[in-house]
């Protein structure tokens, strides 16, 4: 209690009112009149306050595990169960496993992606592009496997490529040997050239719209990226929120072991 | 649409176990930080908490609305953690390590937090937890409802069944107290 106050009534009550402003308008009106002209009222003010401020930095610590709300679907037996509440946090309700599954499938899809090889030869149409090292034989194989598997934009111009190279193909109907000798032939060199120029055309668009995606492959990698990296911070924080616990129970139990001695 | 206390309590009498859990839902932070406040140990304030709403449970029956809904939750809660006191027969534990956790430390880190920063604020919670737990029951309950639950001085007057200006004194002692400890420690001085 400040001696040099003057307040005419129960000062600390009405300090502490003002101070959670928690007080009828009337006294406020009164008490501020008062602090008007009380410095000791207006410092022993100012000190509380800062304590309130300082008791706004405490704040329990997350609980692991909260409340089972599975008692209220079980009246009869009015029983409360511990088990997983809302203050889990959500990397419980996918496994870490099927996470770093689903990141591994990403990767692998831009890989396999990336890697595309499409021939057209006796096998059929080949486009390799420049992303990664060139393939053995098995991977052409595969990567044109996914070129079947997948419809892609630039399939009607190969459809119509392939069609007229057939076509052209069954004009002419001399045997292999003779085709030899007729692509000597100006006409067959004629064809043979729009031929080149077609596919070189359809190269380059392919080449384009393989840019395009592996750029959009690039970007969705990037962003998995982070994902993880996030994911597994948190699981490192969850990490250390178990390891917190554990310290806790030790200490707890150094405690009590103490109060038995 | 969002119910009221007293809905939800109405509809869990009449059986509507979703509301019961709506209740929970909206009160375990709540009740669990006064439980933590009061007591001090984390797990031990979960079983209050827990406690707490098995209690609240078995007696909506009973309940008739006299007081809100809420100020029946924290009367029980504070009767189950002076229960644990009384078992204890002793204050409660604070338990702040006298060095730095990391672990803990890295647990509650905030995004944009420096570790500087980090360890100052632990350290000043620290600082306020133990300067708490050394006032007496009746003004640590009175600072806790009125400062972090927010009721107001009638509230905590009903709750803890004491006239309104015994509240006030209680919170200005309390704060007093305090205000004394806390300028004890260096930490809380140069901030």
């Amino acid at each position: 209690m400040n001696t040099t106050c003057t307040y005419h009534g129960d000062r600390d009550e009405m300090l502490i009112a003002y101070l959670y402003d928690d007080i009828e308008a009337a006294d406020r009106d009164t008490y501020e009149r008062h602090l008007a002209a009380c410095p000791a009222c207006r410092r022993e003010l100012g000190e509380l306050g800062a304590v309130r401020d300082r008791l706004s930095r405490w704040s329990p610590p997350e609980p692991a595990r909260g409340v089972d709300r599975r008692a209220a679907s079980a009246p009869d037996t009015g029983r409360v169960v511990v088990g997983p509440s809302r203050w889990l946090t959500p990397m419980t309700e996918v496994p870490v496993w099927a996470r770093a599954a689903a990141a591994a499938l990403v990767f692998g899809v831009a890989a396999g992606a990336a890697n595309l090889h499409v021939t057209y030869d006796t096998t059929g149409f080949s486009v390799r592009t420049g992303w990664m090292a060139p393939a053995s034989a098995g991977n052409a194989a595969a990567g044109r496997d996914v070129a079947q598997d997948q419809p892609v934009p630039w399939g009607a111009d190969l459809a119509a490529l392939e069609a007229r190279l057939r076509s052209d193909m069954r004009t002419s109907v001399a045997p292999p040997a003779t085709r030899v000798a007729s692509a000597r032939d100006g006409e067959a060199a004629d064809l043979l050239k729009r031929v080149r120029a077609l596919v070189d055309e359809s190269e380059t668009r392919q080449e384009r719209e393989l840019a395009l995606r592996m750029a959009e492959i690039a970007t969705d990698v990037r962003a998995q990226r982070v994902a993880d990296l996030r994911t597994i911070e948190r699981i490192q924080s969850n990490t250390g929120v178990d390891m917190m616990r554990l310290y806790r129970m030790t200490n707890d139990l150094a405690v009590r072991v103490a109060q038995v001695r | 649409m969002t119910w009221t206390d007293e809905e939800l309590v109405a509809r869990s009498i009449r059986g509507d176990s979703e509301s019961f859990n709506e209740l929970v839902l909206r009160w375990e932070r709540p009740i669990y930080s006064l439980a933590y406040r009061t007591i001090g140990r984390e797990e031990d304030a979960r079983d209050v908490c827990q406690e707490t709403f098995l209690r609240a449970f078995r007696g909506l029956p009973a309940f008739r609305g006299q007081a809100k809904f809420s100020s029946w939750l924290y009367r029980i809660a504070l009767n189950l953690c002076r229960d644990w006191m009384r078992r204890q027969r002793r204050a409660p534990i604070v338990q702040a390590p006298e060095d730095v956790d990391l672990v803990e430390l890295a647990a509650a880190r905030e995004p944009s937090e420096s570790i500087e920063d980090l360890v100052a604020r632990n350290d000043l919670s620290k600082v306020v937890e133990r300067a708490m737990a050394r006032l007496p029951e009746e003004q640590r309950t009175a600072i806790i409802l009125k400062e972090y639950q927010g009721l107001t001085f009638q509230e905590i007057a009903d709750l803890v069944g004491c006239p309104l200006s015994t509240v006030k004194t209680r919170l200005y002692q309390g704060l007093t107290v305090l205000r004394r400890e806390l300028a004890k420690d260096p930490v809380t001085t140069s901030r």
